[in-house]
């Protein structure tokens, strides 16, 4: 296992490297000076003497590929360069926001996945009532509705109007609600929907007849075997859903003034912050290629045919 | 096509048409800011109230459609057809064209069009035409995975291949086997998009990052009232539920098709 | 031991098996034999009351003075397995590909009968050990057993539930000739030693003929033919019934002259 997991880990190291070169040229080809950009950012004075020096001191008057070799090699060492607005280290000002964004997305993630298999199983289970209607109105209403009028809605009604919930910060259980709330309803729309499917398909699978047929009740057949198959059929969208939640918090971090790394991310955007955006990209990049390693690894863990893979037998 | 998609297709051919002519009706400048008419509650003279401003809101929503619905119309014309031909090109050349096709749009799928989007924008820089490009270069994907893989299916189906064998001509096998196994799944798939492009468009403006202010852009407005919200509630709720009612008519419409689809293919789920 | 008159299934404007009438006494073996789309499966998934729901199933099934058309899922869940063993064609389909054998026989066990999990075991490991498979298969996954061994398993979990009629729906068709032997001697001696009824279904002749002692031809979602085995092979009166014998003698002929 440990040998597989540092192979595929290895195997990623190339798209890696790909991917930096990529972003390193669209940055510096694309129009807009960075040095200009520079200047701006750190609320200089934009002087022709000054973008000559800001042009020398960045490096910008070398080659670029000299430009990328130099930042290559000093990526290695873990420094990814300052920001043009704070001058600060960008890996260290990364780490003091990451914590915020990681803690928001994962108690997303996890008041996703229970919603999901809760609402995905009822809906599956009475299919064709009430609950099942309910369910999917919901989940249609809930992929239309636009994330940061959401947001807007449950701080006017629940923080403004009824004064239940903190309207931003972190801090308490109770600041963690609606904004775990605002970035989790639409998932749980779009995935418990998607579930309800996956369980529907289970039911068609032979061996259900089989099992059925041999008189187990329909609790053991509902759990052991249709509910089972289903999350299991769910786990890698359940890896997505992680990776769409920890790089999209930018609206919900600028709803609840959440001090993540969305909102430093979105003034960067808005700045023309270059070393920062650069390696947000990278680091974005990095954590969907692990988010997929770990995917693929627990699902062949979870599959016993994986697990015990002998050679030259192919099943069904 | 039944009956309730007909009337979906009506419905959003006059809305699309009252995006235009309305304008032209409304009295009310969209722009004019009146520091006497801030903040005014819905009334007979302001159907759906005033901004901050003393701008008329429901000049504003009017003029404003033609940004998110158009743009998001646009994004998905050139996805669809980048990603169709991108599909069928694939489909019908194989060998390595089709190899590398896989494998890049495998690659791609890896991650999630939005945060693509997004630092597509993060690149190139803010702005209306950025998000455009961006948003169209990542539409295309999904879509040309799903004309490939249609495409492939249907040209190994024992129909088609008798079609070939007897020499029926490329272009009637095209129109008469390809066409019809192909285009209601892309239909469904590029409604659903319409609105999700608009989700996109107007997060984006929300953001800061697409269509800037003064211009009516419905997620622009409510980010640029947002401190008003409590006073004047009709701010927030009045723009969001422009851009929710749109988004929910393409997804009932996307989900009506598929419905129908999936009953001519018997699978009564 | 089992009872069926005039069972029939219907969709709402089409009739899918025409009623059908029989009855198997205890011990005995009665053969189905018809193409494929004649009927066989539908018939073997309406004598468990499995069929999908826009499938009306009319007539009755009655086992030990019980109708199954009119019990609840509850007495029916207690029939199916106990009373009533089941044997898909496909092996495949037999088991639950993500669980181990042993445990989803430890499981079917434990559905009908009050037991420890340690009895439920040994019960489990006693069926393997009857049809020939070794004790540590009870910790493996379907998918490390061969289509002939999978199937003896299939047929080890439901003699663990000492059934009183195996229905049996082309249990043999995937396997290879050996393995065929194996399984239908398998069959037979439960037959003879415990008493086991069994509803034989397939489309090979040469099969039908080893295991049945009554016969009935499907064609079409109709009985076309019926009676003791040795008679009808005899004096077939069908068509269908012809033209199966016609084309097995052709066979044979072909087999003859290329030994």
């Amino acid at each position: 296992m440990l040998r597989i997991l540092s192979w595929r880990l290895f195997t990623l190291v190339p798209s890696i490297i790909l991917l930096s070169i990529v972003v390193f040229l669209a940055l510096h080809l694309i129009p807009g000076d960075p040095a200009v950009a520079y200047l701006s950012a750190s609320q200089l004075p934009i002087t022709e003497e000054a973008i000559e020096r800001v042009t020398i001191e960045l490096g910008l008057d070398r080659p670029v590929w000299e430009q990328y070799v130099s930042w290559f090699s000093s990526a290695l060492t873990m420094d990814f360069g300052t920001s043009y607005m704070t001058g600060e280290p960008i890996v260290e000002e990364f780490l003091f926001y990451f914590p915020a964004t990681v803690e928001l997305s994962v108690w997303a993630f996890l008041t996703v996945i229970l919603f999901v298999i809760v609402l995905g199983s009822a809906s599956a289970y009475f299919r064709k009532t009430w609950v099942d209607y309910g369910s999917r109105l919901f989940s249609i209403v809930g992929a239309s509705l636009p994330s940061f009028w959401l947001g807007f809605l449950l701080l006017y009604v629940f923080s403004m109007t009824l004064g239940i919930f903190p309207s931003g910060n972190r801090g308490t259980f109770a600041h963690y609600v609606l904004p775990v709330l605002t970035l989790a309803i639409p998932y749980i729309a779009i995935y418990s929907r998607l579930f309800r499917t996956s369980l529907l398909e289970v039911e068609k699978l032979p061996w259900m007849f089989s099992a059925r047929a041999r008189g187990l009740s329909e609790k053991t057949i509902w759990i052991k075997f249709q509910l089972r198959h289903g999350v299991l059929a769910l786990l890698p969208v359940l890896g997505i859903v992680m990776g769409y939640l920890l790089a999209g918090t930018f609206i919900v971090e600028n709803i609840f003034s959440w001090p993540g790394v969305g909102r430093y991310m979105m003034n960067a955007i808005v700045q023309r912050d270059y070393p920062v955006i650069q390696f947000y990209i990278l680091v974005i990049a990095c954590m969907f290629l692990l988010i997929n390693l770990i995917v693929d690894l627990l699902q062949a863990w979870l599959d016993p045919r994986q697990r015990h893979q002998k050679d030259g037998v192919k099943h069904v | 096509m039944s009956r309730t998609s007909w009337m979906y297709i009506a419905m959003a051919a006059i809305g699309l048409l009252m995006v235009f002519i309305a304008p032209l009706l409304i009295i009310q400048d969209p722009f004019s800011a009146n520091s006497a008419n801030r903040l005014l509650p819905p009334s007979s003279s302001h159907l759906l109230g005033t901004d901050h401003l003393g701008r008329d809101l429901l000049s504003r929503i009017v003029y404003g459609a033609r940004y998110t619905v158009v743009t998001a119309l646009m994004i998905v014309v050139i996805s669809g057809l980048i990603g169709m031909s991108i599909g069928f090109v694939s489909a019908t050349s194989g060998g390595i064209i089709d190899q590398v096709f896989m494998r890049f749009s495998e690659w791609m799928s890896a991650f999630p069009s939005v945060i693509l989007a997004f630092l597509f924008v993060g690149i190139a820089g803010p702005g209306l035409l950025n998000i455009l490009i961006a948003l169209s270069l990542v539409f295309w994907i999904p879509i040309a995975r799903l004309v490939r893989n249609t495409t492939v299916r249907t040209m190994q189906e024992p129909y088609y291949e008798s079609a070939m064998i007897s020499g029926v001509p490329h272009v009637k096998r095209i129109q008469r086997h390809l066409i019809p196994a192909v285009l209601p799944q892309v239909t469904v798939l590029l409604a659903l998009n319409i609105g999700s492009a608009m989700l996109h468009i107007a997060g984006f403006s929300f953001l800061g990052i697409g269509i800037q202010p003064p211009l009516p852009e419905w997620g622009a407005m409510l980010n640029e009232s947002r401190s008003y919200f409590y006073a004047a509630p009709w701010l927030m709720i009045v723009p969001g539920m422009a851009i929710f009612l749109v988004v929910l008519f393409w997804n009932l419409l996307s989900e009506q098709m598929r419905d129908e689809f999936d009953q001519k293919r018997g699978s009564g789920l | 031991m089992i009872e069926v008159n005039n069972l029939a299934v219907k969709t709402a404007n089409k009739t899918l098996l025409e009623p059908l009438t029989f009855r198997i006494q205890k011990g005995e073996s009665i053969g189905v034999l018809g193409e494929s789309g004649a009927g066989k499966t539908m018939l073997t998934k309406a004598l468990l009351q499995l069929l999908p729901s826009p499938l009306q199933v009319e007539g009755s099934v009655v086992v030990h003075d019980q109708d199954l058309n009119s019990s609840s899922n509850e007495q029916l869940r207690s029939i199916r397995g106990n009373v009533l063993g089941y044997i898909p064609q496909n092996v495949q389909a037999i088991f639950d590909p993500y669980r181990k054998i042993g445990v989803q026989m430890v499981e079917a066990i434990r559905a009908h009968e009050r037991t420890t999990k340690r009895e439920a075991k040994s019960t489990a490991i006693a069926s393997l050990r009857e049809v020939q498979l070794r004790d540590e298969h009870y910790n493996f996954f379907p998918f490390q057993l061969s289509g002939g061994m999978l199937q003896r398993a299939g047929i080890a979990l439901v003699s663990s539930l000492q059934p009183e009629l195996v229905i049996a729906d082309e249990p043999t068709t995937a396997l290879d000739e050996e393995t065929k032997t194996v399984v239908l001697e398998l069959l037979l001696r439960k037959q003879r030693d415990e008493g086991l009824s069994i509803l034989f279904v397939s489309h090979e002749i040469d099969v039908i003929k080893k295991m049945a002692t009554r016969i009935l031809v499907l064609e079409n979602g109709k009985c076309v033919e019926r009676g003791p085995a040795d008679q009808l092979f005899n004096d077939p009166s069908s068509s269908r019934l012809q033209s199966f014998l016609h084309y097995e003698t052709v066979l044979q002929r072909g087999a003859m002259k290329n030994d």
